[in-house]
């Protein structure tokens, strides 16, 4: 098809053109799994996944080789051809199939192990029913246990059980501030959600140590369960496999304004780093309300006011009405009042998304 | 290992995925009876289970009368693109399609969750496609690539000029129109994808007409706002004029 025009001259034409002989197609460190980058062909991958991937594959060589190829493989059912070539294949022969059948069905002193593998299965599929009816009972909202998804849920909801920051996080809803000062919560004693995602996250990192989902909720729990230390490098190193990760950055950014709130030091130098993760993460989507109030926050704390006056009056624009529009409003009331009171100025000019 | 998603926003997807979820948890009874008898009226995902679960030859025997046609198909298409078409090497990578999705007690079909209804085709399509690209890969086949200079019928521009019209754009796209537009946009544009094979992709929910209109939207939008010169950095517009001439 022509993007509506037809001379030879068209720039669009003239881009596909170029597209042809300069494309080069070579595998970067970040390029996913190429099975994952198949499995948009039959819908087969979360929408956050597939959005990813897309957005990927559409600037990667490499990825967007993988994934045409991928759809003309897969994406049309077999041709009449196709299945005349199926019909004349060896396996088209009964007594092929056969023989080939009694090869692939494990010899019978391998049932008990695969008896043991249908016990797992039927307990993941157990866990993973008590956790979708804890997330909120709605059925409708079917999550496959041990998924990077159903974890993230789990952690949204060990975050809202007992939120211990006034940092948001993606996919969390509202609850007020519980403070433990003090006291680090151990990922065995936290909250149940907490607990269990964390099987959940350690076969995940194991199965796929470089894959950033799983890096990125193993940080998510380690910042929730206040172990700031850990959560950081785990945050840092899905940051470097996924640099343009809103959710990543937040959480990254989370996770140094806790570990500056921690030090109880007010020019400590992890709300400069919060503020900067988040300052990107605001450039990449001005429109995530989460982000918008993280980045307020932060910018509140390194006291450049006039950053945060505006950061929260963008945050009240994006979500006037919920609970966390109080805590913004509430915030900017007092940003108003201390400024009129003490005319402070700003002491840093960062980059403003 | 693929997932569902809850949260869809694809009414369809959401219903089959809802529907699934009424089918779990596995009817044992169910699987053993298929995979005694054999019957034809259970799903493809039933099947996928008997053969993951039970030792018993004859859901194998199901399995391959269900899916070889589609197994076959799928390693043509990779042979095709690596010009092997002997149909006694293709009829070797279907065996080992088999072998792979049988090895450690059938932990692929094991991993197997379905998604929606059907979904056992699409799985087991892909794994038949990486098991051929393997083979070819691993016997060092070289791939059938179109040459540059076929069907172009447009001068081509030099590798700077593209190079810096690519990033110009691209700012463009991410300014003006939503990231779904623009990842379309470079799928075609860039990729080398058909409108066709973009609306194959059910993540973008759209017909090939839709996707034929979200890139003559985006054409002429674009074009517009080169002849305006509206996204124009100072070097950007010598290469762009020379885009236009």
């Amino acid at each position: 098809m022509n993007l509506g025009e037809t001379d030879n001259d068209d720039p669009i034409e003239r881009l596909r053109a170029g597209a042809r002989v300069y494309r080069r197609p070579e595998k970067q460190p970040d390029c996913p799994d190429e099975d994952r980058l198949r499995m948009l062909v039959p819908g087969l991958l979360d929408h956050g996944e597939a959005d990813e991937l897309l957005s990927h594959a559409a600037e990667c060589d490499w990825c967007g080789t993988v994934l045409r190829e991928a759809v003309q493989d897969l994406a049309e059912p077999a041709t009449a051809e196709e299945q005349e070539m199926a019909g004349k294949a060896r396996l088209a022969n009964a007594r092929n199939r056969r023989s080939l059948a009694r090869r692939l069905a494990p010899p019978e002193g391998l049932f008990q192990q695969i008896a043991g593998g249908l016990a797992l299965w039927w307990r993941r599929a157990a866990v993973g029913l008590v956790a979708a009816a804890a997330v909120g009972g709605a059925c409708y909202q079917f999550a496959w246990v041990g998924s990077t998804t159903a974890t993230a849920r789990l952690l949204a909801q060990a975050y809202s059980e007992k939120r211990s920051m006034e940092m948001r996080l993606p996919g969390a809803s509202y609850s007020q501030v519980h403070v433990e000062r003090g006291t680090e919560r151990s990922l065995f004693s936290a909250s149940n959600p907490l607990a269990e995602a964390v099987p959940y996250i350690k076969h995940g990192t194991e199965a796929h140590p470089d894959d950033p989902n799983w890096l990125h909720l193993e940080g998510t729990a380690d910042l929730i369960a206040g172990d700031y230390d850990k959560a950081i490098p785990e945050l840092e190193r899905a940051r470097s496999l996924r640099p343009t990760d809103t959710g990543i950055l937040t959480d990254l950014g989370a996770a140094y304004f806790q570990k500056a709130e921690a030090e109880k030091s007010e020019d400590s130098k992890y709300y400069q780093l919060a503020f900067e993760a988040l300052s990107k993460g605001v450039r990449l989507n001005n429109e995530d309300a989460t982000l918008a109030f993280d980045y307020a926050l932060a910018a509140e704390r390194i006291s450049v006011v006039h950053v945060a006056r505006e950061a929260w009056e963008t945050y009240l624009r994006l979500d006037s009405t919920s609970p966390w529009a109080a805590e913004a409003r509430q915030h900017l009331n007092d940003l108003k009042k201390n400024s009129t009171s003490s005319g402070s100025t700003p002491n840093a000019q960062p980059q403003r998304p | 290992m693929p997932r569902g998603e809850p949260g869809s926003d694809d009414p369809g997807q959401n219903g089959r995925a809802a529907e699934c979820a009424r089918t779990e948890p596995l009817d044992l009874k169910r699987v053993a009876g298929l995979a005694g008898l054999g019957v034809d009226e259970e799903t493809p995902e039933d099947l996928l289970r008997a053969c993951a679960n039970t030792n018993n030859w004859r859901a194998w025997e199901h399995f391959i009368r269900t899916f070889n046609t589609l197994i076959v198909a799928t390693v043509s298409r990779v042979g095709r693109r690596h010009l092997e078409i002997r149909p006694d090497v293709r009829d070797d990578i279907v065996q080992e399609v088999y072998l792979k999705l049988s090895a450690n007690q059938a932990r692929l079909l094991r991993d197997f969750v379905p998604l929606f209804p059907d979904s056992a085709f699409g799985y087991i399509r892909i794994i038949a496609e990486r098991v051929a690209q393997d083979y070819f890969k691993s016997k060092n086949y070289k791939r059938f690539q179109e040459s540059s200079a076929d069907r172009l019928d447009v001068a081509i521009p030099n590798r700077t000029d593209w190079d810096l019209l690519i990033r110009e754009v691209d700012d463009w796209l991410r300014q003006h129109v939503s990231e779904r537009d623009r990842r379309i946009f470079w799928l075609y544009c860039r990729q080398g994808m058909s409108a066709k094979e973009i609306a194959a992709l059910p993540a973008f929910n759209l017909t090939v007409e839709g996707v034929e209109s979200v890139l003559g939207r985006l054409g002429r939008l674009l074009r517009e706002s080169f002849r305006r010169g509206e996204c124009a950095a100072s070097e950007g517009n010598a290469v762009k004029k020379s885009f236009l001439r």
